[in-house]
């Protein structure tokens, strides 16, 4: 009975399957963008609608949270506020490195978040955006194009597992003098987190370094990705690491800038 | 009108897991259409779902309907010969299913949503067993 069985099930695979192929090709090779450009012009206000809804929702039962954590901030936040203004005067110089003039940022509106691991954002090929372009907010790096639709994109954050960033650190000190490279590595996402990782035991990493991209093929040189938290060095290692604090809370971005700089 | 109405459902189901929940609803409709459809019906709904996914989610057309057809062509290979009144192996092939789906679309294998999909799937099993049962057509062929 089985070959029969069989008999009826493989021909209605074999067309899907080749229409399957057939539509991949066909939108590999561009010939459908005409007609998902224009779904996406549908979609893309839709979700970018939902996502803002979502984005303002609170919870009544969090709202009395919110309003305690918020004044133990307020109180808390006050007795920082002079140790603050010192280290804000110390991070303007570090971070307010004018970026090239030649660079050209195109302004995306953040629509959603796919997963935690990448962002959505409502430009794409039609727009300019091509995969690999970085994609910042302010000076700090937000992630890479990942998938490119006709008006839409994913991002995939720098804390992705499959990220990978040549990066390098530079101290927080006061000093102008201070702000040399100390360490290169390699930042690697860990889902929830990131770590810098593959820097040599000789290089000098500590807790409060301020972590930069050092450039590649891909990313331009000199974007904001994190501090470092904590530092894991052990004797007779070749490497250490450090864990590192993300420069951009991906959750509550709304304007984002790609790169359209080509490098 | 039936099949306005699935239609209508992949629809909802792609906007809902595209746009509000990050889960796969699609692949929960598509294992629930393999088991109670006929196989051809079973297999378009598929190819279906995958071009609506893929056009609401703006990835690359035609790779989440290879993504639905490849494990619902096996769950039907296998149809005949195991049984889907067991529980264990419905969950086994909701497993594989979510397997195959990430794997061939380049998603991220998420442990939760993989594990909550497969106790639905089961779930749907024990409340609605007659879903699972074999349809005139299977008994037939048998």
């Amino acid at each position: 009975m089985k070959p029969d069985w069989s008999k009826k099930i493989i021909p209605s695979f074999l067309l899907f399957l080749l229409l399957s192929f057939a539509l991949i090709l066909l939108d590999e090779g561009g010939a459908l963008s005409g007609l998902k450009g224009a779904f996406e012009n549908l979609i893309v206000p839709a979700k970018t609608r939902i996502y803002r809804f979502k984005q303002s929702q609170v919870e009544p039962s969090q709202m009395v949270k919110i309003i305690e954590e918020k004044e133990r901030k307020i109180a808390s936040l006050e007795g920082q506020v002079s140790t603050l203004k010192t280290e804000n005067a110390a991070m303007k110089r570090l971070l307010g490195t004018p970026l090239p003039s030649s660079w050209r940022f195109l302004p995306a509106q953040v629509i959603g978040e796919a997963n935690t691991q990448t962002l959505q954002i409502d430009k794409g090929k039609g727009d300019g955006v091509r995969e690999g372009m970085a994609v910042v907010f302010e000076n700090a790096l937000v992630g890479k194009a990942s998938k490119v639709g006709e008006h839409f994109s994913e991002i995939l954050l720098p804390s992705a597992p499959s990220s990978r960033i040549l990066a390098l650190t530079r101290s927080s000190g006061s000093s102008d003098s201070a702000e040399e490279t100390k360490a290169k590595g390699i930042l690697i996402g860990q889902g929830d987190r990131m770590n810098f990782e593959r820097v040599t035991l000789k290089e000098n990493l500590q807790a409060g370094d301020f972590l930069f991209t050092s450039g590649d093929e891909f990313l331009p040189p000199n974007l904001f990705l994190g501090k470092i938290a904590k530092v894991y060095k052990k004797e007779g290692d070749i490497f250490q690491k450090a864990e590192v604090e993300p420069a951009v809370q991906s959750g509550t971005l709304e304007t984002v800038f790609v790169l359209t700089y080509s490098l | 009108m039936k099949y306005f109405l699935l239609f209508l459902t992949i629809v909802l189901a792609a906007f809902l897991q595209a746009v509000v929940v990050n889960f796969n609803f699609l692949l929960i409709l598509v294992l629930f259409c393999a088991v109670a459809l006929l196989p051809a019906i079973a297999l378009a709904v598929a190819f279906i779902s995958g071009v609506v996914l893929d056009l609401i989610l703006g990835g690359t057309l035609g790779l989440s309907s290879l993504g639905f057809v490849l494990p619902i062509f096996l769950l039907l290979l296998y149809r005949q010969r195991f049984s889907f009144q067991n529980h264990f192996i419905v969950g086994i092939f909701a497993a594989i299913a979510y397997l195959a789906f990430a794997l061939l679309t380049h998603r991220v294998l998420n442990l939760f949503e993989g594990t909550v999909l497969v106790i639905l799937v089961v779930l749907f099993r024990v409340i609605w067993p007659s879903v699972f049962r074999p349809t005139q057509e299977q008994r037939i062929v048998r």
